[in-house]
């Protein structure tokens, strides 16, 4: 692996800008649950229950996007061959699959709250349970393929073909009956909640993009040891 | 009152979750970083 030009490279320390990143995160992120928190009056229907909007809905639109770059960085894989790319698709599949995860449980608290059920078979719900299973199985993937140049062939193939759920995701509240709302968004939610959810949401990208950094920088690291250790045991010596 | 307990979970969970995945991913990439200064230190005794 090329450690020149390298824009995460893997060394003793974490990169400085990780630290600097990490505190901007959390000072972000209490700063906007805070104020979600703390402004937001209660929804006419929902009461307080709305401010579980805040936390909700940003997990699922950075799962969403953390997706969309495991889509990305996997096809740029494919067309350079180059390992940093493939690091870089799974850690991000990675930080997609824990707020994936997130996103469902939230809502599970949020169904039980509103509609008096903690799961429903819905379009909404099971598309997004079957899109985590998807990408769980991309890691399963991952942790069984030993040799690193097919298993970043078969992740990227994976982490394609996986993507295409995330527009029926997307839709699913528009295209199929559903009890589910539509699309949250600055566009379809009162005016008097839009300063939350964006807040939240850049602090949730903030939060992305820093583990998307420490997890990356992580996996550069043990795979150059990994490279070390071949390189150690082809010399004929070195015992770890 | 009860609207306020499913408020608390939730946040709460976010909390967990997230500073859980984030306390791992710090823990993975010190035992990287380690592991692969112990190694290079190796190779220059080696060299």
């Amino acid at each position: 692996m090329n450690d020149r030009h390298d824009i995460l490279p893997a060394g003793r320390h974490a990169p400085r800008w990780h630290t600097i990143l990490g505190w901007i995160t959390l000072l972000a992120f209490v700063g906007a649950q805070a104020t979600g928190f703390a402004i937001s009056a209660p929804d006419r229907d929902m009461g307080h229950l709305q401010k579980i909007m805040y936390v909700h809905v940003p997990a699922a639109w950075m799962a969403m996007i953390a997706f969309f770059v495991v889509f990305i960085v996997s096809l740029i894989y494919l067309w350079r061959r180059d390992e940093r790319y493939d690091l870089l698709a799974a850690a991000a599949a990675e930080v997609g699959v824990v707020l994936t995860a997130l996103t469902l449980a939230l809502g599970s608290i949020w169904g039980r709250a509103t509609w008096g059920i903690w799961w429903t078979w819905d379009p909404r719900l099971t598309t997004t349970a079957i899109l985590l299973v998807i990408y769980a199985g991309y890691l399963a993937l991952r942790a069984f393929a030993e040799e690193p140049e097919r298993r970043a062939r078969w992740s990227a193939a994976v982490g394609i073909l996986g993507f295409l759920n995330v527009p029926i995701v997307y839709m699913s509240v528009r295209w199929w009956r559903t009890i589910h709302q539509v699309q949250s968004s600055p566009s379809t939610v009162d005016s008097a909640y839009v300063l939350g959810l964006r807040l939240n949401a850049i602090a949730f990208l903030l939060l992305f993009l820093y583990l998307l950094a420490i997890r990356y920088h992580a996996s550069r690291a043990e795979r150059v040891a990994e490279a070390r250790l071949e390189e150690a045991a082809l010399m004929g010596g070195i015992h770890v | 009152m009860s609207e306020w307990k499913f408020v608390g979970a939730a946040y709460a969970l976010t909390w967990v979750v997230l500073a859980g995945y984030t306390i791992f991913v710090h823990a993975r990439a010190r035992r990287a970083r380690a592991r692969l200064e112990h190694l290079t230190a190796t190779r220059e005794v080696v060299r």
